[in-house]
C-alpha cells in the first residue's frame, strides 16, 4: 500500500552549524504570510518565539540498525514523532526539522530511506543548510559537522552576507563550491531568503533530480574541464578563487556512450556497499543501452534507491551523468570502474 | 443442485457475522477497547467513540489535540496525549486528567497495572502513579519506547534504544537492565511473569527469560510488528500472518496449530497490522470475540 508522492507530508531538514541564523530563517518561514501551516520538530525549546502548536521538542537520538551496515543510523526520535504527527494530518501542511548545530545530516535523511512507515507518509523534500558568510571557512578548518551539513545540502542559504566584503564573500562561496558545487546557493543577510526558495523543492525526488538543478549541467562541464587540467598540467593549481577541499569533495562523471546496464548496476551497488561509509550523497541520470527510458538514481550513503523514470525525449542528449560527494573520495577508483560500465 | 436443507442443530448454529455492526466512526480509529458492555474506538485525536451491542455511537470529547497511545483494563481506557495530559475515561463515560507533564511533552506510552497503578512516558522519564500513591519517576538514557507492568508485584518494563529496564517503582535505586543493541518500541511480559518480549524498530521481536537474561530471538516479519498479544492457554492456532513463538530460549519456531510440544507453556501469538493508522473501523463489538 503506498501513497503517491504528492500526497505524503514534505519533510525540510534546517541544518547549519551554530550561530549561523537557522532559528532566524524558522521564524521567518514560521512568521511569513503564505498560509500554510508547518509542524516544526526542533531541538531547544522556547527559542522559537511563535505561537504554533505544533511545535514538538525532538532529542536527536540516533541509532545503528541491526541490518550489519554500519553507517545505517537512522533516528529514532524522528520515526517517533513523525508517527505521532501522522493521527494530525490535515491540520498541517508540511513539517520541518531542525538539527542541532552539532549535527550530522546523515540520520535523518536516512530515516527516510529505511523506514517503513516513514516512507507511506512523509517525503523527504531538501536538506537546507544555512551557512555564516562571515564564520564558514573557520568552521570548515576546525568543524567537521560544518562540512557535512555543506556537503549535504541541497540548498545552502549564505547568510550574513553584510558582515563581510565582496571579496570575503567570494572566497566563502568558492570553499562552498569545492565541497558542494550542485546545492542551490542564496546568499542572505537576517536569513531573507523567499520560502519557495527553501521548501518544497522536492530534491530527493527522483522525478526532479534534473529539473531542480539547472546547474547540474554547467557545474558538471567546469569540474571536467579541471579534470583535464589536472592531468595536462600542474596538479593543484586551480587559480585565484578555486579552491579544493582536502577532506571533502565532489566527483562528476559522464559519458555520451550508453553504459551496459550488467555492468552498471553491480558496479554501483558494489561501490556504495564498499564506500558507501564516505559517500555522502550520490545522483545520476543513466542512459543505458538498447533502453528508451531514462534511469535516475540517487543515495545517501549506502541506501541508494533508483528507478526508470520516463522515456528520452527526441530533442534530448542522451548521456549519463553521475555526481559523487563525499569524504576522501577514492576518485581513480570510481572512475576506473565506471569506464569499464562503458561497453568498448 | 439440490436445495440446502440444513440439518436441525446445525440451524442452531450462528454465524458470527450475524452478530457483526458496523459502525462508521468518521475518523482514523488508533485502538479498541472494550469498557463495560460498550465498545470504546479511540481516535488518533480528539475522541473516544463509545459505541453499544446495538450500534449506538456516543463520541466523548476526551483531548484537545493527538491521542498518542491508550491502554485499557475493562473499567476505564487511559490515554496520553500530545498536550502532555494522562487521561482517563472511566465506564460512565466521564473523563478526567490524572496527571500533566509540566513541560506539556508529548505523553508517548501509558500501561495500565491491575492494582490500578498508571505508568506513562514523557521522553526519557517513565512516570508510576499507584493508587492514592505518590508520582514516582525513572530516567532511561533514551526516549521510551514502551511500558508494561510485570503481571506480579509491583515492576516496570520500560523498553528504549539498546534493550529494556525493568524498575521497581517502590525500590529506590533498584533497576536492572536487558541489553540488545536496537531501538525497542514496544513491550510485553509472558502471563506466567517468565518473560519479557520487546518488539523492535526493524522486523523483529527480542525477548529475555527473566530468571537468567538468555536472549531470544525472532526475526523475519515482513513489516515492523506492531502489536504482541500472549495467548491464554497456549492451545491457540496461528492465523492470517502470524506467527507463534513457543517461550524457549533459543528456540525460535514458526508455530503450527497442532503442534503437540509444550502446550503448558505460553505462546505469544504476533499480529502484525501493516495499515497501523489511516484504517476507519478495527474490532468488532460481538460479546464472543472477548474471549
Amino acid at each position: 500500500m503506498t501513497t503517491p508522492a504528492s500526497a505524503k507530508i514534505p519533510v525540510t531538514v534546517l541544518t547549519g552549524y551554530l550561530g549561523a541564523g537557522k532559528t532566524t530563517l524558522l521564524n521567518r518561514i514560521l512568521t511569513e504570510n503564505h498560509g500554510k501551516k508547518y509542524a516544526v520538530i526542533v531541538n531547544e525549546f522556547g527559542e522559537i518565539g511563535i505561537d504554533n502548536d505544533l511545535i514538538i521538542g525532538a532529542d536527536e537520538e540516533v541509532f545503528e540498525m541491526n541490518n550489519g551496515c554500519v553507517c545505517c543510523t537512522v533516528r529514532g526520535d524522528l520515526v517517533r514523532i513523525l508517527e505521532g504527527l501522522m493521527k494530525r494530518k490535515g491540520k498541517f501542511d508540511a513539517i520541518i526539522v531542525e538539527t542541532t548545530g552539532l549535527a550530522d545530516p546523515a540520520p535523518v535523511a536516512q530515516t527516510f530511506f529505511v523506514d517503513e512507515d516513514v516512507q507511506a507518509h512523509a517525503r523527504l523534500d531538501a536538506v537546507v543548510t544555512v551557512a555564516d558568510a562571515k564564520w564558514l571557512s573557520d568552521r570548515l578548518k576546525d568543524a567537521p559537522e560544518a562540512k557535512n551539513q555543506i556537503a549535504f545540502a541541497d540548498v545552502i542559504v549564505l547568510n550574513k552576507t553584510d558582515l563581510v566584503t565582496a571579496p570575503e564573500l567570494a572566497e566563502v562561496e568558492a570553499r562552498i563550491r569545492a565541497i558542494n558545487p550542485y546545492a542551490k546557493l542564496h546568499r542572505t543577510t537576517r536569513a531573507q531568503v523567499k520560502i519557495e526558495d527553501v521548501l518544497d523543492r522536492g530534491a530527493f525526488d527522483l522525478d526532479r533530480i534534473l529539473e531542480i538543478e539547472p546547474a547540474f549541467l554547467e557545474a558538471d562541464d567546469h569540474d571536467h574541464d579541471h579534470g583535464h587540467d589536472h592531468h595536462h598540467h600542474h596538479g593543484h593549481d586551480h587559480g585565484l578563487k578555486h579552491y579544493h577541499d582536502e577532506e571533502m569533495q565532489s566527483l562528476s562523471l559522464r559519458s555520451e556512450k550508453p553504459l551496459d546496464p550488467s555492468t552498471f548496476m553491480p558496479w554501483l551497488q558494489d561501490l556504495m556497499a564498499k564506500e558507501g561509509g564516505k559517500i555522502l550523497r550520490s545522483k545520476g541520470i543513466i542512459s543505458f543501452a538498447g533502453d528508451d527510458e531514462r534511469y535516475v538514481f540517487q543515495g545517501v550513503h549506502m541506501m541508494l534507491e533508483g528507478d526508470h523514470q520516463r522515456p528520452w525525449k527526441d530533442d534530448e542528449k542522451r548521456e549519463s551523468r553521475l555526481v559523487f560527494i563525499g569524504r576522501e573520495l577514492p576518485e581513480q577508483l570510481i572512475r576506473d570502474g565506471f569506464e569499464r560500465c562503458i561497453p568498448a | 443442485m439440490t436445495d440446502f436443507n440444513p440439518l436441525k442443530e446445525q440451524e442452531s448454529i450462528v454465524s458470527v457475522t450475524d452478530r457483526v455492526v458496523g459502525v462508521s466512526i468518521g475518523a482514523a480509529v488508533s485502538s479498541v477497547h472494550f469498557l463495560g458492555d460498550k465498545a470504546a474506538f479511540v481516535g488518533a485525536e480528539e475522541k473516544v467513540t463509545l459505541v453499544d451491542q446495538g450500534g449506538t455511537m456516543s463520541p466523548v470529547d476526551v483531548a484537545f489535540g493527538g491521542i498518542l497511545c491508550a491502554t485499557s483494563d475493562g473499567k476505564r481506557v487511559v490515554m496520553g496525549s500530545d498536550d502532555g495530559k494522562v487521561l482517563v475515561l472511566d465506564r460512565d463515560s466521564t473523563v478526567s486528567t490524572f496527571a500533566t507533564d509540566a513541560k506539556r511533552r508529548w505523553i508517548d506510552n501509558v500501561a495500565l497495572h491491575p492494582d490500578g497503578a498508571v505508568a506513562w512516558s514523557a521522553g526519557k522519564t517513565a512516570f508510576v502513579q499507584a493508587p492514592k500513591g505518590e508520582v514516582k519517576s525513572f530516567d532511561v538514557p533514551t526516549t521510551v519506547g514502551g511500558l508494561a507492568f510485570a503481571p506480579k508485584g509491583m515492576r516496570l518494563g520500560i523498553a528504549h534504544y539498546n534493550g529494556v529496564t525493568l524498575w521497581f517503582p517502590n525500590m529506590a535505586g533498584s533497576a536492572e537492565v536487558l541489553e540488545w543493541q536496537g531501538s525497542h518500541l514496544g513491550v510485553t511480559f509472558s502471563p506466567d511473569n517468565k518473560f519479557i518480549v520487546t518488539a523492535m524498530h526493524e522486523p523483529a521481536l527480542h525477548g529475555w527469560r527473566l530468571a537468567d537474561g538468555k536472549h531470544m530471538r525472532m526475526t523475519g516479519y515482513p513489516a515492523r510488528v506492531r502489536s504482541i498479544a500472549w495467548t491464554a492457554g497456549g492451545r491457540h492456532g496461528s492465523d492470517g500472518p502470524s506467527r507463534r513463538w513457543r517461550g524457549d530460549p533459543g528456540s525460535c519456531q514458526q508455530g503450527r496449530a497442532g503442534d503437540g510440544t509444550g502446550l503448558e507453556r505460553p505462546w505469544l501469538t504476533a499480529g502484525l497490522c501493516r495499515c497501523g493508522r489511516g484504517c476507519r473501523i478495527a474490532g468488532g463489538i460481538a460479546p464472543s470475540l472477548r474471549a
